[in-house]
């Protein structure tokens, strides 16, 4: 792991540039590349839930198995789960807020089944 | 409601364009003819070929039809010995030595079809008709929690009383409630749906309310006879609404998908191929295989001649054949026997590789809350067809039920964790092909069955409980899995927890 603070900062222009660009791609496409440079720079597994009620549906993400303790709940209909959880409580708050910032419109999309 | 509206209500229910979009060049995947010749040319596998196909299953790779074909006509006595005892081998390495248990609970016997078999059909006029409404459902919830169960199967009849709103408000009104026990409170943590097949968008009203399971079975995958048991005027008689309905869950956002068949309907080992069948287009078209697999046998129901004069029954013998055979077919799919079965029966199959079971079950419409006015002195405790779909064989109790399994080495998983953190669809279809799964199994099942004992269990099944648990623990830390990581830690946490009384923790 290099700089964590660069290392957020990275994540903040993946995640703009995949906001803004790659509209062709689907939003399943977009969360799957938002897992593989969580885990290329903070070497995480990560993967993405749509929750309804108490469900948690596997949508994108890493095929490994994580444990549930880790279960951080983005949005109403979106959260992640993290087999650990790589930096401080102040800069994982920041790498979620972005993350967060990213479901909040594609939200409105429909996820592909 | 009027006989009026529920016509209505019966003639928008199928809707065409949500069969047609699965067939492919126009067709769905019963293949009869594929079927029977697949099977006529496969009568006479030999050992090596048998065993060829048991290593196959042992890698947790679903068998194609010729494979099962095959299995099923084996004749001697000593490859079905090798079959028995590898079916419970793959069970034991996809699930580990857990059974998971849940309790049906009957919301409503209303219903349009007319089915031959069924102590619900429209035309059996000696049943009594009634539905739930939310104070009663939530009864029903309180008493079977009081059992100590935490996952439900919720089924209702075809009605319009009964629709897609009424099932969605049963499953919001039951996880809401919460019943004191010895150590904080018990809840259902899983509600399951037994309904019949739906439109997507009344899917995504159960889906949006947070439904467990969603299963269909499909009674009889042979098309003339199940043409002759569902009048063709009925919403039922249509086959292909009833064989896409878990396609159209996919779709809907529902990921856990449970298939079954009603064995006694037509011969069995069609019914196995159909089965298969059904798990390959659910591969093929969405990537996910059914969650589980249902294999219920025909019980006499109220006035079904069917129901006891078939001349498909199932015998005993052949029930474990079939039942071992789809445990090797599709080794990554759960396989639930059920109270339909005799005690002594049920002890037998659970050893070939069922993964789930029910115990304490009551069948009748508020079967449970009945059941605590019997315990209060109020009332006889009799199996009442006249409000039942079909009997039961096994009215144990869970105590009991448990209780055998552990003196048999086989511990009772609550276990409701993998929908609650995104172990569903093609996730824990990895995770269960990995045998990756089975170890969150093993973890969860101590964790929730160290939760029974402190909280429900009676003193005999606590001292049988208690050597089994200790079993357990030793043999989580010494598998080098568990070493990996935090996650023995964890789970040593989280057990102390339990331990402290703590509820509802898990990996």
């Amino acid at each position: 792991m290099g700089n964590e603070m660069t290392d957020i900062g990275q994540l903040n222009d993946f995640i703009r540039q995949l906001a803004d660009s790659e509209s062709n791609k689907s939003f399943v496409a977009k969360l799957n590349k938002i897992t593989s440079e969580l885990s290329s720079l903070f070497q995480m597994n990560v993967y993405f839930c749509e929750i309804k009620g108490k469900r948690w549906s596997f949508i994108a993400g890493s095929e490994s198995a994580v444990l549930a303790s880790n279960r951080f709940q983005l949005t109403d209909r979106w959260g992640i789960i993290t087999d650990h959880i790589p930096v401080d409580d102040d800069k994982w708050t920041l790498i979620l807020g972005l993350i967060r910032t990213f479901l909040i419109d594609p939200e409105k999309m429909e996820v592909p089944s | 409601m009027s006989e009026l509206a529920v016509k209505e209500w019966v003639k928008q229910v199928i809707k065409q364009d949500e069969i047609d979009k699965y067939l492919i060049d126009g067709k769905d995947f019963i293949n009869e003819l594929e079927i029977t010749e697949t099977l006529q040319s496969n009568t006479e596998p030999d050992k090596k070929q048998v065993r060829d196909i048991l290593q196959k299953s042992l890698r947790i790779e679903r068998l194609e039809p010729a494979e099962t074909a095959a299995l099923l006509h084996v004749t001697d006595p000593e490859l079905w010995a090798e079959m028995y005892a590898t079916g419970l081998e793959v069970k034991r390495k996809v699930y580990d030595n857990r059974i998971v248990f849940f309790a049906p609970v009957y919301c409503s016997n209303l219903c349009v079809n007319n089915c031959a078999y069924c102590g619900f059909r429209l035309e059996n006029r000696s049943e009594k008709r009634r539905i739930l409404n939310m104070d009663e459902v939530k009864q029903e919830a309180e008493a079977v929690i009081s059992e100590g169960h935490k996952r439900m199967i919720v089924v209702y009849g075809e009605h319009a009383s009964s629709d897609a709103d009424y099932m969605a408000e049963t499953i919001k009104a039951i996880y809401t409630v919460k019943k004191k026990a010895r150590h904080g409170e018990g809840s259902i943590r899983r509600v399951n749906i037994n309904a019949a097949p739906m439109s997507i968008a009344d899917l995504k009203k159960l889906g949006d309310v947070g439904i467990g399971t969603y299963q269909v079975f499909q009674e009889t995958y042979h098309k003339q006879t199940y043409a002759s048991v569902h009048p063709e005027d009925t919403i039922k008689g249509n086959y292909r609404w009833r064989l896409y309905a878990l396609h159209r869950a996919m779709e809907a956002g529902i990921d856990d998908l449970a298939i079954g068949a009603l064995f006694g309907l037509y011969d069995w080992r069609f019914e196995v191929m159909g089965l298969l069948y059904h798990a390959i287009d659910m591969e093929r078209q969405f990537g996910i295989g059914p969650h589980t697999i249902s294999f219920p046998r025909m019980m006499p129901a109220a006035g079904s001649y069917l129901s006891t004069h078939s001349k498909y029954l199932v015998n005993d013998s052949d029930f474990k054949k079939l039942v071992t055979v789809l445990r090797l077919s599709v080794p990554y799919t759960g396989l639930i026997i059920t109270a339909r079965e005799s005690a002594q029966l049920r002890r037998e199959i659970i050893q070939v590789g069922c993964t789930q079971t029910d115990a304490s079950t009551k069948i009748g419409i508020g079967g449970y809350t009945e059941a605590l006015k019997v315990l209060n002195g109020f009332k006889r405790d009799d199996q009442d067809e006249s409000k039942q779909q079909f009997l039961l064989g096994d009215t144990r109790s869970l105590d009991d039920v448990i209780r055998e399994l552990a003196e048999m080495g086989m511990i009772t998983s609550f276990c409701t964790a993998g929908y609650r953190c995104g172990r569903t669809g093609d996730k824990i279809m990895g995770l269960l092909k990995s045998c990756t799964e089975g170890k969150f199994c093993k973890l969860n099942a101590v964790l929730t069955f160290r939760e029974y004992l402190d909280d429900y269990a009676s003193p005999e099944t606590k001292v049988v409980g208690e050597k089994l648990i200790r079993k357990e623990i030793e043999e989580i830390r010494n598998i080098p899995f568990f070493k990996k990581g935090n996650l023995l830690k964890n789970f040593e946490d989280y057990y102390h927890l339990t331990v402290q009384g703590k509820r509802d923790v898990y990996i």
